[in-house]
Formats: structure tokens, sequence, C-alpha cells
């Protein structure tokens, strides 16, 4: 069964999910993991932010199997991400090669969102994200 | 009293004969003095000492101890050795419809150290009804008695005083205060009444136990019946003692509650605190509002999926489904299990045999072809991308971001809501710690704390009274049953006669001194309701600062409390004086009432009528309010009013004072040139009207100083 595992880079994020923080803002993994895979897409398609090749998981949480994404409307998000690069086919058809796309790029958002939340406010910041059309990408070392 | 005609002569700077005729009716009863100092007012207050107590009054050490010394000094000096000469004060008044008119003098010789101690006489005047004056002289102090049960040497001070009249005799304290109050009501003399009657019905009974010897069957019922009565009476003694207690105490806890009230009138700070209580509630609803914000705002990032960052691919993803849509792919017709499954058959879905071309074809097919699952995926992407839907990225993105933007509205205008609260909340701390209130607890506390004991006090002296009441009733029953049993055995013929005289005499006796009894418990309420009435009449519409004049409950002394009905401890000259005024016309009002109320009830306590009022300079340290408010009061507040006026007090209040007076007298000093070397004459100048007076006769000729009264208006 097709899953997507819980990048390493992800684990500081683990706060904003319920069970490790009072005032967490996803009630599951996989809603975090789905917001972080936009997230990286961003930076990807519009600032150029390379996704990284080498990608550490962590053992807990576990994978998140693909069907969950489904349930939870988190599907159709992946395909959009999909779409955007020329192999779209390969990614649309192949739920194992779509899975290890979106670990990337859920990784690449983690890092950066990491970096973020480590200064202020996380809650504001991911406001100030959404709202903003800008995102100022900070150099990050991946 | 009222005063009608006072003349001296040669009375200390009066030389020869000076008359003073005071108006005296209701419309007409305000006279002005004139005179510039040391030349003769505080003489007439001393004139009319002199006449009501004697020599001995004048508290001036030369007078000591000769009552010679009243006489002028022009006067004596004129004389020549062996001659006599008398110094007098005459003075005609009126209590209710009588008119008195007493004089004293005194006679002295002129021996060659001047004139000798002198004889001090006290004469009264009285006319016949042919018009006769017959002068008797008192004997045996009679007549000194009866001006000083007219005019109680307590009092004299508070009617006629010189300058600051709360500092007087009369106001010197609670003890005092009470001491002469005892006097003024004659509350004494009830004592004594009620004493005396003690003692003339034992008398009674006395008689009464002689008469009843005759029968000894009546005369042990009659035993019997007196010490019972003795014992009633003796328990209802013990209800006037508790019940004279009681109201002690309420008079008490009264003060206690009212100082409560004023120290608890904390309308200020409980609205304070209740303000706090408002704005720490606000503080409290703005924090859970910008929590509850706060959490809507996880709520919809979480809700967004992130939906803004995919704007980019949204037509890309579009593009891509268009071109399946263009390539009959999306949706799939005939999906890629079908194809599968069709060419592991031998026939085609035609019914033929698959041959190389039919393959070949649907093996073309199987590669643009989507699998169910697929299709139903791209299809739900679709439906999202499309223009114009609700579900997907674009819609979602937007809805996101007007959310967050209005919940972060929210929360700025919560923290600034919440920032307003706190600064108020401190602002309110600030009040609250400056407020007096805050600083009064230690006494609220003592306060309540004798108010606790004064309420048990109460409690118990209640107790006992209701308890002696109780034993009231049965002794009561005892006594009317014993009373027909003496009935029945009482001694027939003369003696019943006898009996039955003594007994009424006995019954009155004792119907009496219940009413004293009685009376007495009303009398301390009742003088404080009229006196706080009158006073508040007398003082309140006058006070300018709209202060009004309070009677203390316990000691009946004045005070004066502001609008929220605190006492007023910083107290000016003007305010003093109007409160004085008030209050000493307010207890000579009161004292007239009692004595009306006596005599109604057939009881005798001397003579009081309205009262004259001479007060010399009112108007020292009086700002110009009060010179117009005491001289208000002063013409229309008091019975009759002779107001002695300095120069300097006068240019401020000639403007209130004249148009009320009756009479103005002016007093005009007679003295050598050289003695004035320090003074100008023009200091002496008075403007009456339109004339000037100059109160000052500069004569070279003139011994002796002395002054002469001079009647102008």
């Amino acid at each position: 069964m097709p899953a997507i595992r819980f990048p390493a880079s992800a684990i500081p994020l683990l706060s904003l999910c319920k069970g490790h923080g009072e005032n967490f803002i996803f009630r599951t993994y996989a809603d975090l993991i789905g917001f972080l895979a936009a997230y990286g897409f961003k930076l990807s398609a519009d600032y150029d932010e390379p996704l990284p090749t080498k990608l550490e998981f962590a053992s807990n949480p576990n994978a998140i199997e693909l069907d969950i994404f489904s349930n939870r409307g988190l599907y159709s998000n992946f395909l959009i991400i999909a779409m955007w690069y020329e192999t779209w086919k390969a990614y649309s058809t192949d739920d194992d090669l779509l899975c290890k796309l979106i670990e990337k790029h859920v990784a690449l958002g983690a890092i950066h969102l990491s970096r973020i939340l480590g200064e202020s406010d996380s809650r504001m910041s991911i406001v100030e994200l959404l709202i903003s059309d800008k995102i100022e990408p900070s150099e990050i070392t991946i | 009293m009222i005063l009608r005609h006072l003349t001296f002569r040669n009375f200390l700077v009066f030389y020869g004969e000076q008359h003073l005729t005071f108006p005296s009716d209701q419309s007409e009863n305000v006279t002005l003095v004139l005179a510039n100092n040391n030349t003769g007012k505080t003489s007439i207050i001393r004139g009319l000492k002199f006449l009501f107590y004697g020599s001995d009054a004048l508290a001036l050490s030369k007078f000591a101890r000769s009552p010679s010394a009243i006489i002028n000094e022009r006067a004596a000096n004129e004389a020549k050795k062996g001659d006599d000469i008398e110094g007098y004060v005459d003075l005609t008044f009126s209590l209710g419809d009588d008119i008195y008119r007493f004089r004293r003098s005194v006679l002295a010789s002129r021996t060659n150290e001047g004139l000798d101690r002198g004889e001090e006489i006290l004469s009264e005047y009285v006319e016949s009804e042919s018009g006769a004056i017959r002068i008797i002289k008192d004997s045996g102090g009679i007549m000194e008695n009866r001006l000083r049960s007219w005019m109680p040497r307590g009092l004299f001070d508070a009617f006629y005083f010189q300058g600051e009249p709360l500092d007087g005799k009369m106001l010197e304290g609670v003890g005092g205060m009470h001491q002469v109050l005892t006097g003024f009501l004659h509350i004494d003399k009830w004592e004594e009444a009620a004493d005396a009657l003690g003692k003339v019905q034992q008398d009674y009974e006395r008689q009464l136990n002689t008469i009843a010897a005759a029968s000894r069957e009546y005369q042990g019922k009659l035993t019997t019946l007196q010490t019972t009565e003795k014992r009633l009476g003796e328990t209802k003694a013990q209800v006037t003692k508790l019940t004279l207690e009681i109201q002690e105490l309420e008079a008490r806890e009264a003060v206690l509650s009212e100082e409560l009230k004023t120290l608890g009138n904390t309308d200020d700070y409980d609205r304070l605190v209740q303000h706090k209580t408002d704005l720490r509630s606000r503080i409290d609803r703005l924090e859970a509002d910008i929590d509850r914000a706060h959490e809507r705002l996880g709520q919809i990032i979480e809700a967004s999926q992130g939906a803004p960052f995919l704007l980019s691919a949204v037509e890309p993803a579009r593009r891509v489904l268009r071109e399946l849509e263009k390539n009959n792919v999306l949706p799939a017709d005939i999906t890629e299990g079908f194809v599968q499954r069709i060419l592991k058959e031998k026939t085609c879905v035609c019914g033929r045999v698959h041959d190389e071309s039919s393959r070949q074809h649907w093996e073309r097919y199987l590669k643009t072809a989507l699998s169910a699952k697929l299709s139903h995926r791209f299809l739900d992407v679709l439906n999202r991308v499309s223009e114009g839907s609700k579900r997907g990225p674009v819609e979602l993105a937007a809805q996101t971001r007007r959310d967050l933007t209005e919940t972060q509205a929210r929360i700025e205008r919560c923290k600034k809501d919440l920032h307003a609260a706190r600064q108020e909340q401190e602002a309110v701390d600030e009040q609250i710690r400056q407020n007096p209130h805050t600083n009064q607890k230690a006494r609220i506390a003592e306060v309540v704390d004798a108010l606790r004991t004064v309420s048990r006090q109460l409690s118990d002296a209640k107790e006992k009274r209701g308890s002696a009441e109780g034993l009231i009733n049965n002794l009561t029953f005892t006594a009317g049953k014993l009373r027909k049993e003496a009935e029945m055995a009482k001694p027939k013929g003369k003696a019943a006669a006898q009996i039955a005289e003594v007994e009424r005499a006995i019954k009155l006796t004792g119907e009496l001194r219940e009413f004293l009894s009685d009376y007495r418990i009303s009398l301390r309420k009742r003088f404080h309701e009229q006196a706080q009435a009158l006073i508040s009449a007398l003082y309140d519409p006058h006070a300018v600062d709209r202060t009004r004049a309070r009677i203390d409950p316990n000691s009946f002394l004045p005070q004066i409390i502001n609008q929220e009905g605190k006492p007023v401890t910083m107290v000016g000259g003007g305010q003093q004086t109007l409160l004085s005024l008030a209050y000493v016309s307010a207890l000579a009002q009161l004292r007239k009432g009692i004595h009306e109320t006596m005599r109604e009830l057939n009881l005798y306590l001397g003579k009081a009528d309205d009262q004259s009022f001479m007060v010399d300079s009112p108007f020292a340290a009086t700002d110009p309010n009060y010179v117009r408010a005491i001289a208000s009061f002063l013409t229309g507040g008091a019975r009759q009013v002779i107001i002695l006026m300095a120069r300097q007090q006068w240019d401020q209040a000639a403007q209130h004072l004249l148009p009320k007076a009756s009479k103005v007298y002016a007093l005009r000093l007679h003295s050598k040139v050289s003695e004035l070397k320090n003074l100008h004459e023009e200091d002496f100048d008075f403007v009456v009207g339109k004339k000037t007076l100059r109160l000052i006769a500069p004569a070279e000729d003139v011994k002796q100083r002395y002054t002469e009264i001079m009647e102008i208006a």
C-alpha cells in the first residue's frame, strides 16, 4: 500500500499537531503533511527552491497511507501538484512515485516553515504566509 | 425677656443719666448702637450683667472688691468730700404680658482717698393701679433669686454675648452643656418635684395606717397591699430607668449608625469597585474572544489545506485535463482494465476472433486509456480546478484569505479594546487607592464593633424592661385583688370617710408621679427633635454655602454638616457666629415652649418669654456672604435684637442692617484733645444714610473722658 513517510525535517512541526501541544492547528498528521506539501510546492514552483534529493524519515509518526489523504480530500491536491510536472502521467499512474514526489515537497515545506516558526508566533506566521501573495524565501540549504 | 428701657446713671463710661429705649414689637425689633472701640459698647452689656447679678459678676479686677468702682470717674471726681454719689443701672423689661422694672445702684461717699466701698442696692419699681410708683428694696435675696431665675447666669453670655459665643461657658463641653441644659430645661426641678411627691405619698400612707390601726383585719390587708404597691412602684421606677437607658442607647445607636452611614457612604468607592469588576469581566471576555479567534485561525489554516500555495498549479492542471478531455481520454469511456480483459480473450467484443490488427488497435488504445480509479481522480481534480468551482484551490484560497483577514481584524479589535480596558483598570485602581474609604476600614470596623455592643446592650435593656413590665402586670393584678379585700375589711362610719379621703390623695399623688416619670422619658427625645427642627429652620436658609446645622443627639451640641451629611471641621468665623445665633435662638424658643407646656399642666417653672439678644460686633472675621447671612438672621430670625456695631464692621454691614433698624443710637466720646494725639478725628466717622456722624467731641475742658448716648434715628 503506497504511503507517505514523515520527513525528519517535519519533526519540529509536530507541535502544530493535536497531541503535541495545546495550541495545535492540525488534528491529524495527514493534515500537516498535506499543508506542508502545498507550501513546499509553492516554494519550488514559484521561488525555484530545489526539492531535496536526499531525505530522511522519522520512524514515528509512521508513514501515512495514501487512502487516508483521499479520505481527507487531500489526494486531489497531490494530483494537482503532480500535474504541474511534465512527468505528471508517471506520477498520476504510479502512487509510489507520487508519494515520493509529495514527500520531497513536504520536506521542503517543513524545512522552510520550521525556520520561520522558530522565530515567531507560529499561528500568526502561518496566517501571514497564507494571506500574503509573496513569500520571501530565505536561503535554504537542503 | 424683652428689653424696653435701659438707663445708666454714672455707670462706668456713662456720665450723668443716659437712656436707651428698645423697640419691642415683633415687626420693629432691631436696635443699632454705633460706637468706636473703647467708647462704651461693652459697658452696655456690663450694665445688664450688673443689674442681674451685681458688681461681683463684673469680671474685672478693679471691680472685684468695691461696688463703688462702677461709678463713673468724672462724676466721682466732681463730687466733694462728704458728698454721696450714686451710680445705677435701671432696666424695664417684659416677660409675657407682665412688665418689670428693676434698678441696681451703688451709693458711695467721697472721702479723701476717693470713693468709699459703697453699698449695692437692688430695688423693684412697681406701678400701682393709680399710676403711683412704689419702690421695693430687696430683702433676703428674694429679688435676686427672681432675677436669676428669669435670666439664669449660665445663659447670660449666650443671650448677651461679646464676640465669640460658642467659646463661652454655655458650650465649654458636653458635661457643661448638660449641666446648663438641666437648669435651662428645669430637669433638676422635675426630679425635685418627683421626690417631693414621693414624700407626700409616704405621709399619706402613714396617716392611712394610723386610721387603719382600729381594725386588725383591715390593717393586715392594708399592710400587704402597701407592700405590693411599694414593690409595684419600685418596678415602675425600674421600668422608667430602663426606658431612659434605652433612649440613651438608641441615641448612641443612632449616632453610630449615622457615622457608619457617613463612613460607609461609599457611593464613589462602590462605584469604582463595581467599575473595576465590570472592567475585569470585560477584560476576561476580550481575552476569551482573542483565544477563540486564535483557535479559529488554526481551524482556518487546517481547512485551507494549503490551497493558497497551490494557485500556481491550477492552470497547468487545467491544461493537462483539457488535453485529456480533448483526446477523449477523460472521462474514460473504456478503461484500461476493460481493454486488458478484451486482449486476454480469443474473440474481440465484436465476436470475431482476435487478429493482429485488432490486437494492435486495442493496444494503441490501451496506451491512452485511463484506469477507472485514475479517471475518477482526474474527474475529481477537474471538478476542483474548473472555473467557478466551490471546492477547488482558487475558491478555497480566496475563502481562506477572507476568513483569515476577518479573524485577524477581530483579534486586532479585541486587542485594542483590551489595551484600553487595561489602561482604564489601572486608572480605576489608582482612584481606589486614593479613595478615602480605602483608609477608613479601621474606623468602620471600630464603629461596627461599637454598634454591635450598643445593640447588645439595647437588646438586654429591652429584655429586662419586658420582664419588669410582666412583673408590673402581675403586681397590678395582685394589688387590685388586695385592694378589693381591703375594701371589704375597711372600717365603717367616720373612719371610712377619712380613709376614702386619704386614699384619694394617695391616688392623685401616684398619678402625678407617673406623669412626671413619663414626661421625663419623652423629654429627651422631644428636646432633640425640637432643637433640630428649630436650628434647621434658623440656620439652614441663611447658610450661603448650603451647609446644614445638626444637633448631636447625645451631647446636644450643634455642628455644621455638608450636603453629604459629613461634619464640616473647618468653620469660618461667620459660619460659627451664624450657628451660635441659631442655636441660642433655638434654645430660647424651646425653653419658652417647655414653660408653656408645663403651665398647661399647672406646673409653674418660672417665667420665660421670647428672648432678646444683644450682640457685640458680630461681624468680626466674617466674609461678605456671611455678613449678609448674619444680618438677615438677626433682623428676621430673632425676636428682639440689639446690635452693637464697631466702626470697622459698619461699612460692610450698614447696607444690610440700616433698612431693618427701628432705632439707631450712637455713643459719642467726650475726650481731651491731648488724648487723641495718636488718633484722627476721621476715625470716628460713621456714615449713616447720607449723613456722616463724628462720634467724638474733643474738648479741652474735659478732665476725664466719658460717653454720651445719642439717639440719631
